[in-house]
């Protein structure tokens, strides 16, 4: 497991038009070209933006990820997401 | 011969831009009317070049390759992300100056990551549009991107060398320019982490207080981890205030606003600094 491969997934999914569509059309296929776990594959499938900023990724990547490519693309469901990883992750 | 006649630090928070302007809250009229007052002072001090300083936001750069303090020499565009009323096209740059200040920092110890073409971001094209831009004088601008928001990054002192660096080069060029440099940076806001929308005005009225004061030693003396724990993020923005005065070597300088509010999810800071 490296953060190397997740920010590099990240910043294309954030900056790149077809990365993005590649993603939405079939994710397998998409993260099978980095070197991503089958966990850190979960993470892009599920938006798991808080597990990705524990494993090291930046907000900034998350955030960007989450805007472009998550269905509601909206900062109150990116936060909220991301706080009820925090609150769950304190149980 | 060019000299540096002046500075100002200011705000790039997206959320300032989007507006449409029948939207806008007294609070926004009032940080509007301050890049307003930026504008009109670098008008009176009839500068002709800008040096905007800026963070990448991991998008410009990415993981393949980050620099630690890049600067535009060629094409300039931008900014990339579209906002009401701003134009997003061709940017007048200096390739001339630009190379000068590369080249004169690598043959001092500054070794200078340059782009000959850039689009630039929120962060540079923002500021560079609504104060430089429209300024009778105004030639061209400069970018200047920090490592301010990705890490590695660059280290408050080497921020401060930075602008020292801009300062002696701008001096040893042969022309006649007048030279504004406009460092750009939210203050207090936590970018992409569970806090975001929180400000700490408290840090922020502090930081405000070093520029005014020409405290740059104060700033550069902060440590990161307490920046990161007070005031989030993205205040290590501070690197490009850091830097704009050490361009300015500002003996000190004046506050013109500060806002932070429900509309923005940083504080907002703008203040002069006088050349020294």
């Amino acid at each position: 497991m490296t953060v190397f491969a997740i920010e590099a997934a990240l910043h294309d999914l954030g900056v790149k038009r077809q990365a993005r569509t590649a993603f939405a059309e079939d994710a397998d296929k998409f993260l099978a070209a980095y070197r991503l776990s089958s966990e850190e594959r979960r993470m892009f499938k599920e938006f798991d933006v808080a597990a990705m900023q524990r494993a090291g990724a930046s907000p900034l990547l998350t955030i960007g990820f989450w805007l472009m490519n998550e269905p509601s693309r909206a900062r109150a469901t990116y936060l909220a997401r991301l706080n009820q990883h925090a609150t769950s992750g304190e149980q | 011969m060019a000299s540096i006649v002046g500075g100002f630090v200011m705000p790039h928070e997206p959320g300032i831009f989007f507006k449409p302007k029948e939207t806008w809250s007294e609070a926004q009229l009032r940080v509007m009317a301050a890049f307003d007052a930026i504008r009109a002072r670098i008008e009176e001090l009839e500068a002709t070049v800008a040096v905007v300083v800026g963070a990448d936001h991991y998008v410009l750069f990415g993981p393949s390759c980050l620099p630690s303090y890049l600067i535009g020499i060629g094409d300039v565009s931008g900014p990339y992300e579209r906002f009401p009323g701003i134009e997003r096209d061709d940017i007048p740059s200096h390739p001339a100056l630009a190379s000068h200040i590369a080249q004169h920092g690598r043959e001092h110890g500054f070794d200078w990551a340059v782009a000959k073409n850039l689009q630039v971001d929120h962060s540079i094209g923002v500021p560079a549009r609504l104060c430089a831009m429209p300024t009778s004088q105004m030639k061209a601008v400069v970018p200047v991107y920090l490592a301010s928001g990705v890490e590695p990054l660059i280290p408050k002192r080497r921020a401060f060398e930075v602008g020292q660096a801009i300062r002696a080069a701008v001096q040893a060029w042969p022309e006649d320019e007048r030279v504004v440099v406009l460092g750009s940076g939210g203050i207090s806001h936590w970018v992409g982490l569970p806090e975001m929308g929180k400000v700490n005005s408290d840090f922020d009225r502090q930081v405000l207080d070093c520029v005014v004061r020409g405290d740059a030693a104060s700033l550069i003396g902060m440590d990161d981890e307490e920046i990161l724990r007070t005031a989030g993020n993205g205040a290590l923005e501070i690197r490009s205030f850091i830097c704009a005065m050490g361009a300015t070597q500002s003996p000190g300088g004046r506050l013109i606003a500060y806002e932070a509010g429900p509309d923005w999810v940083s504080g907002l800071g703008f203040a002069e600094l006088h050349a020294g």
